[in-house]
């Protein structure tokens, strides 16, 4: 690809990959680090990179360098998240579910709330949730479902005992 | 639409996605307890999908590709100069130009050599009137 190519895919799936970080590291600065270094790793690479998947390949290259800022950082614990700039006592109930959804998200292990995001938040179909993450359609299913159960339970649990 | 079989499913990763559309449109009620978690978990991916990033983008290097330009256009230039360039006339020879040095040369000895004959044939001449006059 050519630097004007790498440009222009670049910036279309740009925020999608911010946001596979996001959910990966927890850590919105941390998330900005590693897609401005994505960056720079495809734009080194671009005479090798086709146009072809290019999403497949920026999402793959995103998970590689957000598990390795995980392994390499001595904060591995997963931190909350903080309610961001949100009103409580105005937000329908459906706002405030959602913003408990994510902190229990943030609790998933790192599998099911990598597939959980792919096929939610990027509304990816399972084909290509496997090309990204490498495991079997049937195993990604079975996460996603484990996933979306778990944060089901636990916000059935906040409103029925508001826990 | 059955809403409930349509959250089994979701639940179960089975639904598509566009099925998964059909289920962010749906409003349960209070009583629907397990439906509106399930909304909840629908409008956090939403919400989710707003969050945007800024990138520093490197400007593709266009000065690279016009010095490469450049350098071609004056090999170009540079060729039709040699190749078109007008030949140097050294003289004209029975009316035809001479534009060969080494001939030019050639036929410049031969000129200077024709006059000292020519030369020469003038003063035995003058010689031999002399000694008759003598």
């Amino acid at each position: 690809m050519t630097g004007e190519e790498i440009n222009r895919e670049f910036l279309l799936h740009k925020d999608a990959a911010y946001r596979y970080a996001v959910s990966i590291l927890h850590d919105p600065v941390s998330a900005q680090d590693a897609t401005q270094d994505l960056y720079e790793r495809l734009w080194r690479r671009r005479l090798f990179i086709r146009a072809k998947g290019f999403r497949s390949l920026m999402m793959t290259a995103m998970r590689n360098i957000c598990i390795d800022q995980l392994r390499s950082s001595s904060r591995h614990q997963v931190e909350p998240i903080e309610e961001q700039g949100v009103d409580l006592s105005e937000a329908d109930e459906i706002q405030e579910l959602a913003l408990k959804a994510k902190q229990i998200i943030a609790t998933l292990p790192l599998r099911e709330r990598e597939v959980l995001h792919l096929r939610d938040c990027q509304q990816m179909e399972f084909s290509e949730i496997v090309e990204i993450v490498g495991i079997s359609e049937a195993a990604a299913r079975m996460a996603c479902s484990r996933a979306r159960q778990k944060v089901k339970d636990e916000l059935v649990k906040i409103m029925n005992y508001g826990l | 639409m059955d809403y409930k079989e349509l959250t089994r499913r979701y639940l179960n990763a089975e639904t598509s996605l566009k099925e998964e559309a059909l289920l962010s449109e749906a409003n349960p009620s209070k009583a629907q307890v397990e439906q509106r978690a399930i909304a909840a978990m629908i409008y956090q991916a939403k919400m989710q999908r707003q969050e945007r990033v800024e990138v520093k983008i490197h400007e593709p290097r266009r000065g690279r590709q016009m010095a490469v330009a450049l350098a071609a256009s004056v090999v170009v230039l540079l060729g039709i100069f040699h190749f078109a360039k007008p030949q140097t006339i050294y003289g004209y020879y029975n009316g035809e130009p001479v534009t060969s040095l080494a001939q030019a040369e050639q036929m410049t000895e031969q000129m200077f050599g024709n006059m000292l004959l020519a030369e020469n044939g003038a003063d035995d001449i003058l010689d031999e009137l002399f000694y008759l006059n003598h």
